[in-house]
């Protein structure tokens, strides 16, 4: 045993050596052999042909003789790479076809893995994250599973629930930075100050917040840098403890360095968040995150908070009327739920192109290995055993494979900075997606599995019979055979099945698109400039109205200006406020539950400004009626969209209809007009029902501007920016863009998600249809002389056409199918990607089917024309 | 054209190579050519056969091979019997014969003529 263990040992270690000595025994063989011959009487020359003719091929010798002496394993792999690779430069056509379909599709996969790897599998940026879960309120009965928290909420789950080690909130704002360079407007997270803690995130610089940051509020007020803003904002300042920074005119004193962690800690400053007990409990605007207490599980959490949010409910009657608490594991929190579908999808997609290559792989191999049958045969003959010539037939897929992967992984990169230049801004850390160490060796494994699978088939498939045989029957030129023929036929419908599956998915996806350019929203976007003015808490209610006065009052002098309004939350934004109603005598229990809508603040001129017409009654008189000034408690003049007068008062006038607005008897709204519905949240959404109010009952900030103008919205911008400063120097204005800009965006991932997909079903469709393509051009290449016979017997070129291009779309036909039924099945995953048609549209099966019979039509019909020009004369002598 | 030489059935060359080694060692020029003599010219052995033979017994332990210099004086690999090669030898002599005696028994040969190889 160790003898032998010594032999492989050193026949692994020293190839070489091992290699001499074989060339010198045969050396050896044929000298003796010679000097024999030159003893029997030859002349030496012809004594050592003879010799060598006797002895064969030496290397053929060498060769067999390794086999025998087995353990040659890195030895043998060596010599069949080499064999490979000569065998593949020997016929280039073939050898770069097979590498362009393979770097395709391995880079098309390798691509989207590095952003899958990235955006999903990598570990969120928290201590023992699976651990943390999202707690959301829910109000089932208006349809809302996914709810904010309110403060009052979040203080009675603080304090009754048991599940948690802590419990912590965080909100979003903007605050106005001035006194470092130019007022800007940036991002502000209040957090409970345990949040970060909590998350188990370290500051880069100082400390996080302590409950004592709370104290005193007043008199030293805290705050946290992200370490972006302290880059880009503060040079990285080694000394920015301690500094002292201006928020809306208040000094704050930075007391830590914050890293990015997404998706809780992505803003650019953060300050510590007091709940206040004494708050109203129908505002709700906190994100809450948890970190489950021990080994609770997320289930036994889940059971508690049930009769827990059933108990708040009871005491706070009717306020948060059929409330329910509910945790979100961890693990959905790497990308948005949209977000996280379409990449699954857009790895299903590229599986499907890979498999496709591989289906097209293992076709090429089966035309060239036919091609080669004599070469089998005569290795065979020589003495190379059927797993030999499988393991050789192996690793030359298995090279090709390889030497795919590393193409591919150009063509990923490639695809990598057009992923980068396309994409909308949804995908996060997307600049940062790298090619790394994970996706390569996801690369390399796709590259073998790629290249084994699409060769094991035809290596099986070889037909193994001895030269003799190989030799009678393929004297003309080695035909596939049959079984070959039918086995090419399968694999080319496989790959139709598979690329119309992909067709369909893009086609849905390209009529979403459609449907969401060309649907009504209701709105007028042409011309129209939009931008926020965030105010500081030295504008009051008073000072905020005449500051929207001033300012839109001298926008409207300006001639290119048609109208200029005011509103809390412009639409297609992605902001929103949402209040519940129910008519004025009526109770929630008598109504059967509170109608939910859209509320907003707006100035005169809004409905103007946006394109929207008053359907019945009048616009806001901007006056706050009854005795005394409440603001937002008391009773309001109300304008109802169309949708939210048919709700609660449907078949009747709304005007002169009164409201109890957020479920409150105290707030009563009357409602004085009804307005035309609009698609608020963007051309994808569906039409809000929508409450409009006074800007002047409040002094919400920042405020948003919609000013419609004549010709190009962005030459206003200029002026519009002077005014501004003329009444407030230190106003920031911010998120200018135009109305066409934010539709366009809203529809940018959509349009996204359908240009990936439909660029693979492209890819997909080509490379089916060249397998289609090329299986009928070698059929007519080799059924030659058979067409000949035919046309000598009378066949019309009709005769032969179909007979060619039946051969192909019979394939491609049952592909087309199963194609149909497989998408069936699979759009499915589709469907929440969809708008407006729906995930079994007709029109878009009959459709694709259709594009690729026809294409199939094509790359038939192109390969079969040569069959009509077999001439039948040279046909028959050749045979 | 030469006379057609009967296949070596299979298995037989091991016993031929380890019968031509029981004397002494031996190199594999000097094997095939004993085999050839002995056999009066009737079994050729192909020298595609006569090597990886040689490394498949040296691998089973059957033989050894070592570095010498042959009687002419030039570097040449012997092959030398070991005992498990001895004992093989034996055993597949006596199957041999055991075949070769069965095998004449069907054709009913008497001793009057060769049998045709196929």
């Amino acid at each position: 045993m160790s003898r032998r263990l010594r032999r492989v040992l050193h026949i692994l270690l020293q190839k070489d050596s091992v290699e001499r000595e074989m060339d010198e025994e045969m050396r050896f063989h044929v000298d003796m052999e010679t000097e024999d011959n030159i003893r029997a009487g030859m002349k030496p020359r012809d004594a050592r042909r003879a010799a060598l003719l006797k002895f064969g091929g030496l290397e053929r010798f060498k060769e067999e003789a390794r086999t025998a002496r087995g353990g040659r394993v890195v030895g043998d792999l060596w010599w069949d790479v080499r064999l490979a690779v000569r065998g593949l430069r020997r016929s280039p056509g073939f050898t770069a076809v097979a590498l362009a379909m393979l770097a395709l599709g391995i880079g098309a996969s390798t691509a989207i893995f590095s952003v899958v790897d990235a955006v999903l599998l990598r570990p969120l940026p928290f201590h023992q994250p699976d651990r943390l879960v999202q707690v959301f309120e829910t109000h089932m009965a208006q349809g809302w599973d996914h709810f904010a928290f309110s403060q009052m909420n979040l203080l009675d789950l603080m304090e009754s629930s048991t599940s948690f080690e802590a419990i912590g909130g965080i909100r979003g704002g903007t605050v106005n930075l001035t006194g470092d360079g130019p007022p800007a407007r940036i991002g502000v997270s209040p957090i409970t100050p345990n949040f970060v803690q909590m998350l188990g995130v370290k500051p880069v610089l100082g400390r996080a917040f302590r409950d004592s940051d709370l104290d005193g509020w007043d008199a030293r007020r805290v705050v946290m840098v992200s370490q972006a803003t302290w880059t880009s904002r503060f040079g990285s300042d080694p000394a920015i403890e301690g500094r002292v920074i201006l928020l809306d005119g208040e000094g704050y004193e930075v007391v830590g360095v914050l890293p990015e962690a997404e998706p809780w800690l992505r803003n650019e400053l953060y300050t510590p968040l007091a709940l206040n007990p004494e708050s109203n409990r129908d505002n709700h605007f906190l994100a809450v995150v948890a970190r489950l207490r021990g080994d609770v599980s997320l289930q036994a959490a889940q059971t508690e908070l049930t009769p827990l949010a059933r108990r708040l409910t009871a005491r706070n009657a009717p306020i948060d009327e059929g409330m329910g608490f509910q945790l979100e594991p961890s693990s959905t929190w790497a990308a948005p739920d949209d977000l996280r579908r379409s990449l699954w999808v857009f790895m299903g997609a590229v599986g499907f192109l890979l498999l496709i290559a591989c289906l097209n792989l293992a076709n090429l191999l089966l035309a060239r290995v036919a091609g080669r049958r004599r070469q089998v045969a005569m290795c065979m003959a020589l003495g190379a055993g059927r797993g030999r010539v499988i393991r050789q037939l192996l690793t030359e897929s298995a090279v090709l494979g390889l030497a795919g992967a590393i193409l591919g992984i150009g063509v990923a990169q490639l695809g990598l900075y057009a992923l980068v230049a396309l994409e909308p801004g949804e995908i996060p850390r997307l600049e940062a997606v790298q090619i790394n160490g994970p996706v390569l060796l996801f690369t390399l494994a796709v590259a073998l599995a790629t290249g084994v699978i699409g060769g094991l088939l035809p290596a099986v498939r070889i037909p193994f019979r001895g030269l003799g045989a190989t030799l009678r029957d393929g004297g003309r030129g080695g035909v596939g055979g049959r079984s070959q023929a039918r086995l090419r036929s399968w694999l080319v419908a496989a790959e139709t099945a598979l690329s119309l599956v992909l067709l369909v998915g893009a086609g849905l996806l390209v009529r979403s698109l459609i449907a969401v350019q060309t649907v009504d929203t209701g709105f007028d976007a042409d011309n129209r400039l939009t931008f926020e003015v965030n105010l500081p808490d030295s504008y009051t209610r008073a000072g905020s109205r005449a500051f929207r006065e001033e300012f839109l009052s001298r926008m409207r002098t300006m001639p290119t200006v048609q109208s200029a309004a005011a509103v809390h939350m412009r639409p297609v934004d992605g902001g929103n406020t949402v209040m519940s109603l129910i008519p004025v005598g009526e109770t929630i229990e008598t109504f059967g539950g509170a109608v939910s809508a859209d509320w907003r603040l707006i100035s005169d001129d809004y409905f103007q400004s946006l394109g929207l017409s008053l359907v019945e009654g009048r616009d806001l008189s901007h006056e706050i009626p009854g005795e005394g000034d409440q603001g937002m408690g008391g009773p309001m003049e109300v304008v109802v969209s169309q949708s939210l007068a048919q709700a609660i008062w449907p078949g009747e006038s709304a005007v002169g209809k009164h409201a109890q607005l957020w479920v409150t008897p105290d707030r009563v709204g009357t409602v004085v007009g009804v307005v035309e519905d609009m698609r608020e949240r963007g051309p994808g959404q569906d039409e809000t029902r929508a409450i409009y109010l006074t800007y002047n009952l409040d002094d919400w900030s920042p405020v948003h501007f919609v000013v419609h103008t004549t010709g190009e919205p962005r030459a206003a911008l200029q002026p519009v920016r002077a005014m501004l400063a003329q009444i407030d120097a230190d106003l920031p204005m911010s998120g200018v863009r135009t109305m066409d800009e934010m539709v366009r965006s809203s529809t940018a991932s959509r349009r996204f998600t359908m240009i990936l997909l439909t660029v693979f079903a492209g890819v997909a469709l080509a490379l089916a249809l060249a397998g289609l393509y090329g299986v009928i051009a070698d059929s007519v290449s080799q059924r030659s002389q058979e067409l000949g016979v035919r046309v000598a017997l009378g066949a019309t070129s009709p005769d032969v056409l179909g007979l060619v291009i039946r051969q192909g779309m019979v394939p491609a036909g049952a592909g087309i199918a199963v194609g149909l039924v497989a998408a069936l099945a699979l759009s499915r995953v589709l469907r929440s990607l969809l708008f407006g048609v729906g995930a079994t549209d007709f029109i878009t099966y009959a459709a694709m089917g259709g594009i690729l019979a026809l294409a199939a039509l094509l790359a038939c019909w192109l390969p079969a024309r040569a069959a009509l020009r077999v001439d039948p004369v040279t046909a028959l002598r050749e045979e | 054209m030469k006379k057609a030489k009967p296949d070596l059935l299979h298995g037989t060359l091991d016993l031929l190579i380890l019968q031509t080694l029981g004397p002494g060692r031996m190199h594999g020029w000097a094997i095939s050519k004993h085999i050839r003599q002995i056999s009066q010219d009737v079994l050729e052995v192909n020298q595609g056969s006569l090597y990886p033979a040689l490394y498949r017994l040296e691998k089973r332990g059957w033989i050894e091979a070592e570095w010498g210099i042959s009687p002419a004086g030039r570097r040449a690999k012997f092959y030398r019997m070991l005992p498990a090669g001895r004992r093989q030898l034996a055993l597949e002599g006596r199957h041999w014969r055991e075949f070769s005696a069965a095998v004449d028994r069907v054709l009913g040969v008497s001793g009057n003529g060769a049998v045709e190889a196929t």
